[in-house]
């Protein structure tokens, strides 16, 4: 089935079709989810209620991107929606904390489970802005546009988030993270 | 490019990854979650309409309140209430000499009553109705979490690429969409689900980052290429809102000489165009129409002082056999209450500028506004009143300030549609440009505001 005639069953509230997205993409999204949001419980929350926007919005899906894509950022925006609603407080750092080094072949040698686990570890500033820009792929200017907070905040949240990482790597070289 | 590595690196590792979730969590369970929602959307959308309609016929029921109170005469009703007797005055001696040079000494009768200023009948003061015309008669006899709709399409802009007038063959217009054309200006788009920027996203100190020129630029490749161009959030939002409200005028203080009893109520229509301007803030401003329309009764209680003159004659029976006129006077005080109908109307046109401030109470966006209307009346009419003073209003044209405070819960309805319910607190005031006195009055009541997100 292509994603032209998915999406089209799936606006026909075709339940073969919507099954089928389920299937083809819910682990995926799950694990977007997870590493936004605190626990298991809450990122299965934020999947059931991304598929449901997806499922109401599908008609307006134009296929100017993947359908993975679409669907990825509808995941994504709701977990911001929900990590905006708990009023986490985002902080600013210097710049001399932002200049601090990272030796960027770590993540070479880590497992993707492992990866997950370093991540999913972060506090939820750090990992939010960490997996929008290093991850999903947005510029600071988004990021900073779609969680309300300035551009060098989100810089300074992925550089702790990097510095942060780093410090979990090196402990974790000689113990259950290493490779 | 470090960047760009590790971002490689940790894409390639984890967008493919796929997580495994509990029993609960199914494609079923995603069904009944949203059926149930489509539920609450089918019980919502009939009690808005009730809450418009009740809307309407409040509106309805106000003009009828008003066309009800016609101006006309009012009437006056005048009571005498009381009377006592505080004693014999010394006045009684000044006028028994008056009467006694008049002749009328052998006038045989017994008894004679002579009233001054009022009837009497038997201890008894009757007062006259007072055929007193309010001047307050009107002009004119009429007193009257959204969902996150998330979509690749571009807004529907479009660049068209025209052809080369000289050319001798038709060339047809093609359409390119904004986004190839232009996508420097590109604005994060996403972000539906919150009206504004909630409380809590603050940075809690001030900090410099100055970015590393590797960190600077936006990262280009096919993620970005895919993402930036669905990246566009206005801040632009329309407002229209309805408000009214109420104030009872009333007085129990039986020491004061005016009392007013009174029923004052507005209703307001606006348009706005806000901007958010960050922090969960929405500046703008508008056009509003306002009413306000009062109708009550004023009462003036007043105390009188009455005399009244009971004359005898008393005959002697010593000879000579005389009869002699005795004079009684007797002075009173007597409470007159005396009650008239009270109405007034100003209609204005303001230019509002408003404050809006969006922020999260729990799961539930909640909106807090206020609101400065600079404007103008287009007409007066009647006596304005407070609890314990009347007015009339003198000039037509009249300078008005209203100030606005609310506060209620933002909802969302439709796409881009939100819905503010606001309990509102309301205060009036206007210049009397002949007069130079500014009134005023504050008034509590309810407001609907719908809200469009452009």
């Amino acid at each position: 089935m292509t994603e032209q005639e998915l999406v089209d069953g799936c606006i026909r509230e075709d339940r073969i079709c919507q099954r089928e997205l389920w299937n083809r993409y819910s682990r995926k999204i799950m694990s977007l989810c997870l590493r936004y949001c605190n626990s298991q419980e809450e990122a299965e929350d934020a999947l059931m209620e991304a598929y449901v926007k997806i499922y109401d919005n599908l008609s307006k899906f134009r296929f100017q991107s993947s359908l993975e894509t679409w669907m990825r950022r509808v995941a994504v925006n709701l977990c911001i929606n929900k990590i905006r609603a708990r009023k986490h407080i985002w902080t600013s750092i210097t710049e001399d904390e932002y200049r601090l080094g990272y030796n960027d072949d770590a993540f070479e040698h880590l497992e993707v489970n492992q990866i997950m686990k370093l991540v999913e570890a972060l506090p939820v500033g750090y990992r939010t802005v960490f997996n929008m820009y290093a991850i999903e792929g947005y510029s600071h200017k988004d990021i900073a546009e779609m969680l309300g907070i300035d551009e060098g905040t989100s810089r300074s949240q992925y550089a702790k988030a990097r510095k942060v990482l780093q410090q979990h790597i090196q402990k974790s070289e000689g113990g259950s993270l290493a490779p | 490019m470090e960047n760009q590595r590790l971002h490689s690196q940790l894409r390639d590792k984890l967008h493919d990854l796929e997580s495994p979730f509990n029993e609960r969590v199914s494609f079923e369970a995603v069904m009944k979650k949203r059926e149930r929602k489509k539920r609450r959307m089918i019980l919502w959308i009939p009690s808005m309409v009730v809450v418009a309609g009740l809307f309407v016929l409040g509106g309805l029921g106000l003009l009828w309140v008003q066309t009800d109170q016609q101006p006309e005469r009012s009437k006056q009703v005048s009571v005498a209430k009381s009377i006592y007797k505080p004693g014999k005055a010394k006045k009684s001696l000044l006028m028994s000499q008056k009467m006694s040079s008049s002749g009328e000494e052998k006038i045989a009768q017994s008894t004679r009553q002579q009233e001054i200023g009022i009837g009497r009948s038997k201890g008894l003061w009757m007062i006259p109705e007072a055929d007193v015309t309010a001047d307050n008669s009107l002009e004119s006899p009429v007193i009257s979490s959204v969902e996150a709709v998330i979509t690749d399409e571009r807004p529907k802009e479009t660049a068209a690429v025209s052809p080369v007038t000289t050319l001798a063959a038709p060339v047809e217009l093609v359409e390119v969409p904004v986004e190839l054309v232009q996508t420097k200006d590109a604005v994060p788009y996403l972000n539906l689900d919150m009206l504004c920027d909630p409380q809590g996203i603050e940075k809690t100190q001030l900090g410099i980052s100055v970015p590393l020129k590797d960190h600077a630029e936006i990262p280009e490749g096919e993620y970005e290429a895919q993402w930036d161009p669905a990246l566009l959030k206005s801040k632009w939002y329309a407002e229209f809102s309805a408000t009214t409200g109420s104030s009872v005028v009333i007085n129990f203080n039986e020491d004061d000489r005016l009392s007013i009893l009174g029923n004052i109520y507005h209703a307001n229509y606006h348009g706005l165009i806000l901007k958010d301007v960050g922090k969960g803030f929405m500046v703008g401003s508008g056009l509003s129409y306002g009413e306000m329309v009062g109708t009550g009764e004023w009462r003036v209680r007043e105390f009188e002082e009455r005399m009244s003159i009971d004359t005898y004659d008393v005959v002697v029976m010593l000879p000579p056999i005389q009869t002699v006129r005795v004079y009684d006077t007797t002075y009173s005080q007597v409470r007159v209450e005396t009650v008239g109908m009270l109405n007034f109307r100003i209609d204005k046109y303001a230019i509002p500028m408003a404050v809006r401030y969006n922020f999260m109470l729990g799961k539930m966006a909640w909106r807090a506004a206020a609101q400065l209307n600079p404007g103008l009346t287009i007409k007066t009419a009647g006596d304005f009143f407070t609890n314990n003073e009347y007015t009339p209003i003198a000039s037509q044209k009249n300078l008005t300030l209203d100030m606005k405070l609310a506060v209620g819960p933002t909802i969302s309805i439709f796409n881009n549609w939100f819905l503010v319910l606001e309990p509102n607190m309301m205060h009036h005031t206007f210049r009397d440009m002949k007069s130079g006195v500014t009134k005023g009055k504050t008034l509590t009541g309810f407001g609907v505001s719908v809200l469009h997100h452009f």
